[in-house]
């Protein structure tokens, strides 16, 4: 699912307001490899703003 | 005294102030022990309601640990979390005061840190792809020792970093690596022991999240990472690596579910230090830094253990935490033709790079070890339950990266070089440059040469050692026979000479890794200061060039085994320096002596 330049605004915005780290987590969230956009075990990767959706849906709502 | 002679020694001072205060200009300002800035938007937001992690002072007594929640009216949740010394607690406060008792605690002169408790999440895993059957040796010739291992020969990173001209001096034996991850398949009574993990011996498991002592790794992350540090090898079995012979910490700070809290990560840096690791590896980071896990690799580091850890995975400028502490040894990824791997992030603070993988080039081109992991594509993996396979897998990452320099780290230490600084400087001296230092650091990891310098710095300090303590035991031996006159001169030059060769080495362990301290150090500056300023009897002055002549002694020993501690940071007037400084040093014993 692609995410649009309006789109991605919005979350940049979200991400501004709500204090959570650049992935939209939580402050201080660790992960295995340091980024929680590449799986090292299968080389799976994910773009940032399509994993903060897949955790927050609520920001595609216009 | 005559105006020329007091020309001659203002002449002298002037000199000496100048060089005295050039490190001054060098090292810069001092290192904060605060976090630094966060690149990412920082926030206040409490994670956990109404729990506060608290890092207390070392020497507070039980009483008064239990006297301290109460006059913050408080209570603690749970035992300490970090178990060993009860340093480390989780404060439970009312929600509503959260705020204000965050900032009473961290006003609290027994309170070393305070922070909000937060959880970590990693991504949910969607199944990895087994390495299928072995594919045959390397076409390269390998120099050195090769393990029996049949799949040794997929291992492309072991031989492209010299492993096996490494293993001939040392395989890592007396020493101990502590793998905060997501635990390690080990086979502690609750989970299996990986088949290729037979002969790895480990120490002190523990779990941080449920609070016992067992580490097994529900996620296939920490075991994979633990194998390319000690997985057994030379056993006829699967693949190989790096430190066999060390032994493993496995601390579980990850779950299943990919959660975490930040004090545990703090708590078991802190636990492998108290517990005796050498070594610590973290292939995990943070994209915020926080004071207790900077503190807690403060302390670390202070005990005498090497931090590496990951550079991070975002494919872009910006080190993760805590990869970006100084105290840490950052590692960024290289695919297997020495590049900077496509998923590697950078920065500057990288400290050196080592092999990470590349799966896009093809699946072989990863790192293989072996681990629990749930196949791609299965039913388990799908719905996110099942049984993992104990199989062999091909991982890419710099969390793969990371274990390449925590087991050569290792190796470095067991030829008998202990300060975290010195390792680091063994490793990025002997590292091969790729240029940009935000991408590579010093370089690509060479474990062949990292070792053989480990082994030199070793043996040099012992040679020094032994050396004076046959010059001592010659000197009061014979002094017995000596007339009285005769033995004061025995002494005299046994105490000059000590004083010189041991002078590089003191003046290296007050200043650390300053590079100009050091060639200061390793410099005639302070006999020829003495000998022009200080030297007015004739016993002065002989005392003073017989000092010259035991820096010589030990920069004669640098020149020829390598081992000056700016050797990699100036590598091309190392050279120059040590032996203009050698000849000045002959020079001026010569002189002092004559005269």
């Amino acid at each position: 699912m692609s995410v649009d330049d309006q789109l991605r605004r919005k979350i940049d915005d979200w991400l501004a307001r709500s204090g959570l780290n650049k992935y939209g987590d939580r402050p201080g969230t660790v992960y295995a490899g340091g980024s929680p956009l590449m799986d090292e075990r299968t080389g799976h990767v994910r773009d940032r703003y399509e994993y903060i959706l897949e955790k927050h849906p609520e920001l595609r709502s216009p | 005294m005559s105006t020329g002679t007091q020309r001659v020694r203002w002449r002298w001072v002037a000199g000496a102030l100048l060089l005295a205060a050039l490190p001054l200009f060098w090292r810069g300002a001092p290192a904060s022990d605060q976090a630094p800035p966060s690149r990412s938007p920082a926030s206040p937001a409490r994670v956990v309601p109404g729990e506060i992690v608290v890092d207390l002072r070392d020497s507070l007594s039980a009483a008064e640990v239990t006297a301290f929640a109460r006059s913050h009216a408080a209570t603690y949740s749970g035992p300490p979390i970090d178990r060993n010394s009860g340093r480390i607690f989780a404060l439970r406060v009312p929600v509503s005061a959260a705020r204000v008792a965050l900032a009473a605690l961290r006003a609290d002169p027994r309170v070393e840190a305070a922070e909000l408790q937060r959880l970590f999440s990693v991504p949910r895993f969607l199944g990895a792809v087994p390495a299928g059957p072995a594919s045959g040796p390397p076409s390269e010739p390998s120099r050195g020792w090769r393990p029996n291992d049949p799949r040794f020969g997929e291992q492309w990173n072991f031989h492209r970093i010299g492993m096996e001209e490494a293993w001939t001096r040392t395989q890592g034996a007396g020493v101990v690596v502590a793998v905060i991850d997501t635990g390690v398949a080990l086979g502690y009574g609750d989970g299996p022991r990986c088949r290729d993990f037979a002969d790895t011996e480990y120490v002190e498991p523990y779990d941080f999240i449920a609070r016992r002592p067992s580490a097994h790794d529900d996620f296939g992350h920490g075991t994979h990472v633990a194998g390319t540090i000690a997985e057994s090898t030379n056993n006829g079995e699967g693949v190989a690596g790096i430190a066999f012979r060390a032994r493993l910490m496995p601390l579980k700070v990850l779950n299943a579910n990919g959660y975490g809290r930040m004090s545990d990560v703090a708590a078991a840096i802190r636990y492998a230090a108290d517990r005796g690791a050498h070594v610590i590896n973290l292939s995990l980071g943070s994209s915020m830094p926080d004071l207790i896990t900077r503190r807690a690799c403060q302390y670390a580091f202070e005990k005498g253990v090497t931090i590496v850890a990951a550079a991070g995975n975002d494919g872009q400028e910006g080190i993760a935490y805590p990869a970006a502490y100084p105290e840490c040894i950052a590692v960024t990824a290289l695919d297997p033709e020495g590049r900077l791997a496509w998923y590697s992030s950078w920065g500057p603070e990288t400290a050196i790079s080592a092999p990470g993988g590349d799966t896009r080039q093809s699946e072989r081109r990863g790192i293989l070890q072996n681990t629990l992991a749930r196949p791609r594509g299965s039913a388990a993996s799908v719905q996110g339950g099942g049984a993992p396979v104990d199989d062999y897998f091909f991982f890419q990452g710099t969390s793969m990266a990371t274990p390449h320099v925590a087991g050569v780290a290792a190796l470095i230490v067991s030829t008998g070089v202990r300060d975290p600084e010195e390792v680091r400087r063994i490793l990025t001296q002997t590292a091969t440059p790729r240029g940009d230092r935000s991408r590579y650091g010093a370089g690509e990891l060479n474990a062949a040469a990292a070792v053989g310098l480990g082994a030199a710095t070793a043996g040099q300090a012992r040679g020094h050692l032994v050396l004076l303590g046959v010059l001592w035991a010659a000197v009061l031996v014979a002094g017995m026979a000596l007339p009285r006159r005769a033995r004061r001169a025995a002494l005299s030059t046994a105490m000059a000479l000590s004083v010189g060769m041991m002078l590089p080495t003191l003046v290296g362990a007050f200043a650390g890794g300053a590079l100009l301290w050091n060639m200061l150090g390793h410099s005639v500056l302070v006999p020829w200061l003495l000998l022009g300023w200080e030297a007015d009897s004739a016993e002065e002055r002989r005392f003073y060039a017989l000092m010259a002549l035991g820096i010589a002694l030990h920069l004669a020993s640098d020149l020829l085994m390598g081992t000056a501690p700016f050797y990699g940071w100036v590598h091309w007037a190392a050279l120059p320096w040590l032996g203009t400084n050698l000849l000045v040093a002959v020079a001026l014993t010569a002189r002092g002596l004559r005269r």
